[in-house]
């Protein structure tokens, strides 16, 4: 090793002890190709910064990786040989550059059963292939083919999937300059492209990739799959459960509305396995993921288009159903009980469907009690609160009422309950044993003030913790891990980082007072008919004085009606102590419907304080407000709430802002021994 | 017996009349036309009503006298044939207006060149003064006057004190503003012509208005008798006015007839009929064509068409006027007719007496098509490819290939942007880029228009993934939905009838919010950090007539109430599928009238947003071919756009004639006009060979391919380029400016593009062409021309006396940039 190469990693392993974070130059930019092939070795060109150091290839996928020598390969460049074996399954994975002075970001890449052409300009392609493109500024790079008459071309164009800043827009023109077929976005790949029509003329046919934006350059890449394979993009069902080998019939955008079956072996963990369709003509595959999960993924039992005819739901499950035709419409009933917060979780393009869920709650006289809200996230969310026990319906469509072969979707029926989420502000770690690096761990939390304990696995006993708990009420700390001195240098590790609480949420207990809302103390809202609501623009806010006989946490109840959430703030003495409530919704501004909601426990001082509810411009319908005491004892013991750390947030930086982070890689914090 | 003065000048009899004539009427050159002249030698007279009948001393019927004349034509002889009545002691007749006199049955007499027809009449119960109608009676007396004009008693305030609804449309405010209000000191029950709204606009009494009534006019003793009666409301369910019509329609006046004297009839929901000639409004789409007074009779200024706008409180019709002259010595060249549209220009032409120009010269042709199809000038070698190609199809062959071009697409896309404003401000970056981006698809892919329309405003989504979704973003209200939607779509500007009827045509404030109850249920998210929104249709939701507090049901204009069967269903379907169905006399005729507009300069109607029966197109039977063609070919606008700029008409020489050159409506040649802002800057550019670079757009990027207004220099705004502020066509300036010509003369781009070290002229110069070669590289470029040998000395010698070749080049650049030939699309 040289001089410089030592004091580098010195630098780099210096650097590692104060930040814990990779030093940001060991960067992977692009590789190319982008994909390799199941059988054959391919040899990839790494492209970035400070990777003359590198080793290996890390890969997600079973591979034989071999470091070889490269034209143009130094500082900036490493080239290595991957090799599949010929059983390897197809889909996307992603590598990473392992180096002396740490691992590199994340890069996608395919497994693809289709002939790599390599770059092209103009060059005439033959169908089935695959190529890599780059797509310049305010222009467009161009494929072209030879086409004959009835065949079924397929377009399978990854770019945003693969982490490209790529926003694709495909073109088939025909020798006379005529569009033959134009696509911007197919629905559930994340804004790439998946198209396939029947040749009606044999011509010379070429296909434009262009940027939505007309944007364009080096990083703005893309592989351009052809072939004769039917387009599918999703399973059916849905979700398949860990561990069960699950027949799926796979869904899609085919023109002649072929949706064939495939077995899906056994999976041991959840998140995404990649399964190939029937392949075409000649070869290639269309490449589908399908999503495993715990627990049973049952499948809507039809008919159930009419409220008599409503399927059941359980709280709990998990449904994969179908919109059969333009205008189907699926009723779904559910028991439920007085006080359960329900959330109903619909997914159509988030899992490569098509179409977007319309969700509506209903009473048993079909009165709607809640709606999911339509906004730009990729689920239908439909929160409720159950006023009384009994039945109430679902009622499932889409929200333009399309249908038809391949408008499914996905169902999930929970209740929503205190816990937290966890995330991680990197993704690689480098340090040499017996160094202490530095990790930061952020908490979401969902109606959970207390402790959260965070531990480290992956690293085995011998390594040493700080920081290992995010205290009550904060939402960080700093983790510092300190290597075991018997780390070899070289050494790959994967680690999660793992946090778990004791999560209890206390019930009401005895009320200690119950005030009228309309009977503020000091306030602007508008007093109505039992009820406060805002009535004019601005800040609106009551105040009420309360006197408690000792100090302690007391449980804030409040009863409302809401159509539309509208979240205010609770302060107590001037300070805001719940910035969140007043969240949920009745199914109608109607007073009749108001139900007590649980707002939590604020600590109270002895004696006078005052309670001040305030939110800007429009506020629910209050009707009254009720301290209580919380219960003593609980029916249900505190719950262990264990979560993951996600790496999302750091994944979708390095992959160009992906719109969906590949399940398969979140939560993964890869750490590299280095020297001393 | 009363018989009007026949044999008169024309002039001397409307003098007497008191009526307005103007004696303008282009070429009729001597105002020595008389009546006799007017009347000619008809066959035989028609007079309508063939009889007729009155009830009440208030009733008035209006005769229209007509000549049939041995061509089939006819003329209007109501004010110049001699009317007579045999018992004057039973009716009356002053300008062909029969008013009674007494119970009796009677004759009357119309005689002209020694042909006469007699008409039966017959006045019943003229001793029953009966009670006046304060709606149809009273209001309309007062809308007749003008008391509740916008400008008077019926702007939003009122005026000097005193509120009434716009042109009566809310009489029941009008009840309580001039019943009740100020303690009913308005009206005097004992002393009905004391009353102060009769006494003001008599001016017996100061008036701010000045004087707008006389004691002879009926309106004065409709007020009158209103008064005597009581100062009534009309109970519940009087008798409303359901329809009124018009007489005649279409009508051509040709000289040496100039006027037309019209007849306006009531219906009512009991089944009579009134006429209300003597309370109708009159008001001429174009005054300069035609004027129309009080009494309904029109009268032609020049040569065209008009449309005369007839309105009986919230009841609209309108009637279409054509007026023309024998011009000495036109003869007919019979251009030949490429296509249909040809044979229906040229036939209104030849009906016009207006010989159309020739056909333009290649490269004029060229150049034009050029810029409207692409927004761009043809390249040089295009243009030379061009001049050399001897087969007789190249200019449909440049039109198909133009057509299939990206520039096409992109520029077209812009018109479409603009109305839909695309800009940052509103749609967000990505959202902008979406839409654009949907927009120039759909016009690369020639989207049939029905389905562009169908996808556009039944769009529900996230408006990255369903770009037509934000067509709901841009109009992001109820209002502007129902606003945006009507005018681009129906060509209906109905924004007046948000808060009152319409005053210039038959749509209501009922009307406005029956259109606004399709888009009621339109909803809109909250913009997410990337920008997006959700544009979605709530299942449930009910429009407000604001005015009436009533629930405003979905209505389609010319049809009615939608019969809703599907009560939680997007009922922007059903406003979609009335849109495009067959019989839908708006959807078709406004596109195709864009499309021909944009070609052309000058739309059939204009503006191309306000189709109403006043506003008629100038060639109906093109219009109406153009339409029937759209839709059988399925709304295919790239057929159309074929069809127009392969016809004759569009391929005329813009170079007026002598007999040509005060038209402005028949399309007789190319309508010289100045170069939108987007291609004055990229013909700079495509002149100079120097292209400009755009803010956070890549290099390459063309002023015509702009996605939003947010990214264009100073320059392009000094030349009109919308902002996208508002969903109007009108919103793009075409004029010319003071500021435009600085900037032309003295702006930094101007000069950067002539100074620019690597320009047109200094390749030419390295490539080592001469300096004759370079300026016909230059006039090719801008002009599509060669110089002529004139241009060329002038041009050659400016150089060799200039301080250096370039100095010398530089300014022919200059000069040729800022010659109108450059500036102006011909």
């Amino acid at each position: 090793m040289s001089v410089l190469a030592r004091t580098c990693l010195t630098i780099a392993g210096f650097a590692a002890f104060f930040t814990g974070a990779l030093p940001a130059e060991v960067k992977l930019q692009r590789i190319v190709p982008v994909a390799v092939m199941p059988g054959r070795t391919t040899t990839l060109t790494c492209t970035g910064t400070e990777l003359g150091l590198a080793r290996t290839l890390w890969t997600s996928f079973p591979a034989q990786t071999r470091k070889v020598s490269g034209p143009g390969d130094g500082p900036n460049q490493v080239t290595f040989e991957v090799t599949l074996p010929p059983t390897a399954g197809l889909g996307r994975g992603a590598v990473r550059v392992v180096t002396a002075a740490g691992i590199s970001n994340v890069k996608l890449l395919l497994r693809d059963d289709l002939p790599n052409a390599g770059m092209t300009k103009r060059n005439t392609l033959v169908v089935p292939v695959a190529c890599d493109g780059v797509v310049p500024a305010a222009g467009s790079s161009q494929h072209r083919m030879h086409l004959k008459a009835g065949e079924q071309l397929t377009v399978d164009l990854w770019a945003r999937r693969l982490g490209s800043p790529l926003d694709p827009v495909v073109r088939v023109t025909d020798s006379r300059g005529r569009a033959v077929q134009a696509l911007d976005d197919t629905p559930g790949l994340d804004g790439d492209v998946l198209l396939s029509w029947q040749v009606s003329r044999e011509d010379d046919y070429t296909i434009s990739v262009a940027d939505v934006s007309r944007r364009g350059g080096e990083t703005y890449r893309y592989r351009l799959r052809l072939g004769h394979f039917v387009p599918l993009t999703a399973s059916y069902p849905v979700f398949v459960r860990r561990g069960n080998a699950t027949t799926v019939q796979l869904l899609g955008p085919s023109p002649s509305g072929e949706f064939p079956s495939v077995r899906v072996p056994a999976v041991a963990t959840s998140g995404t396995v990649w399964v190939s369709g029937p392949p075409g003509n000649g070869g290639g595959s269309p490449l589908v993921p399908v999503r495993v999960a715990e627990g049973v993924e049952t499948i809507e039992a039809e008919p159930n288009d009419d409220p008599s005819h409503a399927a059941v739901l359980e709280v709990g499950s998990r449904v994969s159903g179908f919109l059969q035709q333009a205008g189907d419409r699926d009723w779904y009933q559910l028991s439920v009980r007085k006080g359960q917060r329900l959330r109903i979780v619909g997914q159509t393009t988030s899992l490569g469907l098509p179409g977007r869920l319309y969700l509506r709650l209903c009473d048993t006289e079909g009165a709607k009690l809640a709606e999911a809200s339509q906004d730009t996230t990729p689920e239908r969310v439909l929160d409720y609160t159950v006023a009384a026990d009994g039945d109430v319906r679902l009622l499932v469509e889409d929200l333009a009422r399309r249908g038809g072969p391949g408008y499914a979707y996905h169902l999930r029926c929970t209740l929503k309950r205190p816990g937290f989420d966890l995330s991680v502000s990197t993704d690689r770690l480098h340090a040499a044993p017996g160094r202490t690096l530095s990790l930061e761990v952020l908490a979401i939390r969902r109606d959970f003030k207390g402790p959260i304990d965070v531990s480290v696995h992956g690293l085995g006993d011998a390594v040493k913790l700080e920081g290992e708990q995010v205290p009550a009420g904060k939402n960080k700390t700093t983790l510092k891990i300190t290597l075991p001195e018997k780390f070899q240098p070289g050494e790959i590790r994967s680690l999660q980082i793992v946090g778990s609480a004791r999560v209890d949420q206390p019930s009401e207990g005895t009320p200690v007072k119950e005030l009228q809302s309309i009977k503020y103390n000091r306030g602007n809202l508008g007093i109505f008919d039992g009820f406060i609501s805002d009535k004019m623009g601005g800040l609106n806010f009551a105040e009420y004085e309360v006197e408690l006989p000792a100090a302690g946490d007391y449980l804030v109840l409040l009863k409302y009606a809401a159509l539309k959430s509208r979240v205010a703030v609770m302060k107590l003495n001037g300070k805001v102590v719940k910035p969140g409530i007043m969240s949920q919704t009745t199914g109608s501004w109607d007073p009749k419907t108001a139900n007590w909601f649980n707002e939590g426990l604020v600590r109270f001082p002895k004696g006078k304080s005052v309670l001040r509810l305030e939110k800007s411009g429009v506020f629910s319908h209050l009707t009254m407000i009720r301290i209580a005491l919380p219960a003593k004892t609980d029916k249900q013991p505190p719950q262990l709430v264990r979560a993951t750390a996600s790496t999302s947030p750091v994944l979708r930086k390095d992959l160009a802002g992906i719109a969906r982070v590949p399940a398969e890689l979140d939560g993964r914090v890869f750490l590299s021994v280095g020297t001393k | 017996m009363k018989v009007v003065r026949n044999g008169q000048p024309v002039s001397k009899i409307q003098a007497a009349s008191g009526t307005l004539f103007l004696l303008l009427f282009v070429g009729i050159q001597d105002c020595g036309v008389t009546a006799q002249d007017v009347v000619g030698q008809p066959d035989r007279l028609t007079v309508q009503p063939p009889s007729v009948e009155l009830t009440g001393r208030r009733q008035r019927v209006q005769l229209l006298v007509t000549g049939h004349y041995p061509d089939g034509s006819r003329r209007d002889l109501t004010h110049v044939a001699a009317l007579a009545v045999a018992d004057r002691d039973v009716v009356d007749v002053t300008h062909g207006r029969v008013v009674p006199r007494g119970d009796g049955s009677t004759r009357l007499t119309a005689t002209a060149a020694g042909q006469r027809v007699q008409v039966p009449v017959q006045v019943r119960g003229f001793g029953d003064r009966g009670q006046v109608s304060f709606e149809f009676g009273l209001l309309a007396a007062l809308s007749k006057q003008g008391c509740n004009s916008g400008g008077c008693h019926g702007a939003p305030s009122g005026k000097g004190g005193f509120r009434m609804s716009l042109r009566g449309y809310d009489p029941s405010l009008d009840v309580q503003t001039v019943i009740r209000e100020q303690f009913g000191r308005r009206t005097n029950i004992v002393d009905p012509s004391a009353s102060l709204l009769l006494r003001k606009p008599l001016m017996k009494v100061a008036h701010g208005g000045g004087q707008q009534l006389q004691e002879h006019e009926p309106a004065y003793e409709l007020i009158r008798d209103w008064i005597a009666g009581g100062c009534r409301p009309d109970p519940p369910g009087a008798p409303r006015c359901i329809k009124t019509e018009v007489f005649p329609q279409d009508v051509l006046v040709k000289s040496p007839a100039v006027s037309q004297q019209l007849r306006v009839i009531a219906h009512f929901a009991d089944g009579t009929i009134r006429d209300i000639t003597h309370l109708a409004v009159y008001s001429s789409s174009d005054e300069t064509l035609a004027v129309v007074d009080k009494r309904g009779l029109v009268t032609g200024t020049a040569v065209g068409q008009v449309g005369i706008l007839v309105r009986y409180l919230d009841q609209m019709q309108a009637t279409r006027l054509t007026f023309l002259e024998n011009v000495p010595g036109f003869a007919w060249n019979d251009p030949p007719a490429v296509n249909e549209i040809d044979r229906r220009v040229f036939a209104r032409l030849k009906q016009m007496q207006i010989v159309p120009s020739g056909l333009s010269s290649d490269g004029q042709f060229l150049r034009r098509v050029t810029l409207d199809l692409t927004g761009l000038l043809p390249t040089v070698a295009g243009i030379r490819a061009f001049l050399d190609d001897k087969r007789p199809d190249k200019r449909a062959r440049v039109i198909e290939r133009l057509l299939a071009s990206e520039d096409h697409a992109a520029f077209w896309a812009t018109r479409w942007a603009d109305l839909f404003r695309v800009t940052r401000k509103q749609l967000g970056s990505t959202g902008v880029t979406k839409f654009h981006r949907w927009l120039v698809d759909a016009v690369r892919a020639n989207m049939p228009y029905n389905q562009f329309v169908r996808e556009l405003l039944t769009a529900q989504g996230d408006t990255f993934t369903v770009p037509s979704a934000n067509y709901f973003r841009a109009a992001a209200s109820v209002d502007d939905a129902t606003e945006t939607t009507a005018r681009h779509f129906l060509g209906i500007r109905i924004q007046c009838a948000k808060c009152h009827n319409h005053p210039y045509e038959r749509w209501t404030q009922d009307n406005y919010y029956g259109i606004a109850a399709f888009f009621n249920r339109v909803q809109r998210s909250k913009k997410d950090k990337a920008g997006n929104v959700v544009v979605w249709v709530a299942r449930s939701g009910e429009m407000t007539q604001p005015r009436t507090g009533a629930r405003a049901n979905p209505w389609l204009p010319l049809r009615g109430d939608l019969k809703v069967t599907d009560v939680e269903a997007d009922r922007r379907v059903a406003l979609v599928d009335w849109m495009v169905e067959e019989d839908n006399p708006l959807f078709a005729r406004v596109e195709v009238n864009r499309l021909w507009s944009y070609l052309y300069g000058r739309g059939v109607i204009e503006p191309i947003d306000d189709f109403r029966a006043s506003n008629p197109p100038s060639n109906p039977a093109l219009l109406d071919w153009l339409a029937d063609e759209f839709r059988r070919t399925g709304f295919d606008r790239r057929h159309i756009i074929r069809l127009i700029l392969s016809s004759r008409t569009y391929q005329l020489d813009s170079l007026s004639t002598e007999q040509n050159s005060h038209d402005r409506q028949c399309f007789s040649h190319g309508l010289a006009r100045r170069l939108a802002a987007e291609q004055i800057l990229d013909a700079i550019c495509q002149v100079s060979e120097v292209p400009e670079s755009f803010s956070g757009l890549p290099l390459g990027t063309r002023a015509g391919q702009l996605p939003s207004p947010e990214a264009a220099p100073a320059f392009l705004q000094v030349f009109g380029k919308p902002a996208r502020e508002t969903s109007c066509d009108c919103e793009r300036q075409t004029g010319s400016t003071l500021s435009q010509h600085l900037v032309l003369v003295n702006g930094s781009l101007v000069a950067g593009k002539i100074g620019h070290k690597q320009n047109r002229f200094r390749r030419l110069v390295i490539e080592g062409k001469n300096d004759r070669q370079i300026i016909e590289d230059l006039y090719l470029a801008a002009y599509c021309r060669l110089p002529n040998a004139r241009e060329l000395q002038v041009a050659q010698d400016h150089i060799q006396q200039s301080a250096g070749r370039e100095q010398g080049h530089e300014d022919i650049q200059w000069a040729v940039i800022n010659s109108k030939e450059f500036l102006f699309q011909h």
